[in-house]
């Protein structure tokens, strides 16, 4: 009897062992999953930060015309960087200008991240989805901040601030515009082995003049 | 009844004895799969930021110089980038406010990661190779 007990106590025992191996195998297999699927996420949003900054900077084009003739740095409003004159109009000028650096940001930042010309995601990409949230422009002249922003779907009329009082929060701090720049507000959606990441990303760009 | 039990020790013996050693093995595999995906990603992340700082330069100069060639070129043998080419690079100065490329192709050999030798049939080396292929797109300032 004795002898029985303590076989079948090995047997359990062995069972046992059998089960906690491939627990065992079975919990490493998640975890070395879970660790590359965020090892990529956290990829993907360096490279989507890195593409979003570098696009926005790359787009800004100072305007040449405005910078000889009143030493203004604004942004390109003709596609060439010389608008000719354009600017004694500022309203209609910067909306242009939004414009014309919207669609190089966008054109720049489709080319960083293989995505078609209109940001729809190719197939062979982590990104499932890009929302464009918010693209203002801020053109500060003499006489003040003209500011024009794209709201995913329009772009809105010019304001005029003549007194340099325009701010805006950045990454949850209320800063001061003081220079030609651009803000950009966008949304990044991933999804990596079946699982999704949103990546919200804003980043605020000087005009390097 | 003495063969019996002898017997039966011996088989869950050499059962756990295998899953044992089935566990450490799949273990150690999957240990080198997370070390080697985890360099690759490092080394690629690396690359794309080393291109992308070099953007800059080439939006200012206009065009991709030799000197920067050859300095973007010393900087990306240094990861282990093998058969770099600029094809597709903007290489004559480029008219100020028009596009500037920047292309990057190679092949990445990656040998930083441990490898696992145990008879000269089987072995497990991370000896892995990876094609880098990066576009960057910007506006010449110059």
């Amino acid at each position: 009897m004795k002898l029985k007990k303590m076989l079948r106590r090995k047997k359990e025992g062995a069972v046992e062992g059998i089960v906690i191996c491939l627990v065992l195998i079975v919990c490493l297999i998640m975890i070395t999953l879970y660790s590359i699927q965020l090892r990529i996420a956290q990829n993907e949003k360096y490279e989507t930060d890195e593409a979003v900054t570098i696009a926005a900077s790359s787009a800004q084009l100072v305007d040449l015309y405005q910078y000889a003739s009143t030493g203004e740095n604004v942004l390109d409003c003709t596609g060439n960087g010389n608008s000719g004159g354009k600017y004694s109009q500022p309203y209609e000028a910067t909306k242009e200008a939004c414009r014309i650096t919207f669609d190089r940001f966008q054109e720049h930042l489709a080319m960083s991240l293989n995505l078609s010309e209109d940001l729809t995601p190719s197939e062979n990409t982590y990104i499932k989805k890009v929302e464009v949230h918010e693209f203002t422009i801020y053109n500060v002249m003499n006489a003040g901040v003209y500011t024009c922003t794209f709201n995913g779907s329009d772009f809105t009329e010019t304001q005029y601030d003549p007194d340099f009082h325009t701010t805006k929060m950045i990454k949850g701090k209320e800063r001061a515009i003081i220079q030609t720049s651009v803000y950009v507000d966008i949304e990044f959606t991933v999804e990596i082995f079946g699982k999704t990441y949103v990546i919200p990303i804003t980043e605020y760009v000087y005009l390097k003049g | 009844m003495k063969k019996l039990i002898s017997k039966h020790e011996g088989d869950i013996g050499i059962g756990s004895m295998i899953i044992m050693i089935l566990t450490i093995f799949i273990s150690i595999i999957l240990i080198m799969a997370y070390t080697s995906w985890h360099t690759k990603l490092a080394v690629k992340d690396s690359i794309i930021l080393t291109v992308s700082s070099y953007l800059k330069s080439v939006e200012t100069a206009g065009y991709l110089t030799a000197e920067q060639q050859q300095e973007l070129k010393a900087e990306l043998q240094e990861f282990g980038l093998e058969n770099i080419s600029f094809e597709g690079s903007s290489l004559v100065p480029v008219a100020y406010g028009n596009r500037v490329y920047l292309h990057v192709t190679g092949r990445l050999h990656l040998q930083t990661t441990p490898s696992l030798v145990i008879t000269d049939q089987i072995q497990f080396t991370q000896d892995s190779y990876m094609d880098v292929d990066i576009t960057r797109k910007g506006t010449s300032f110059y």
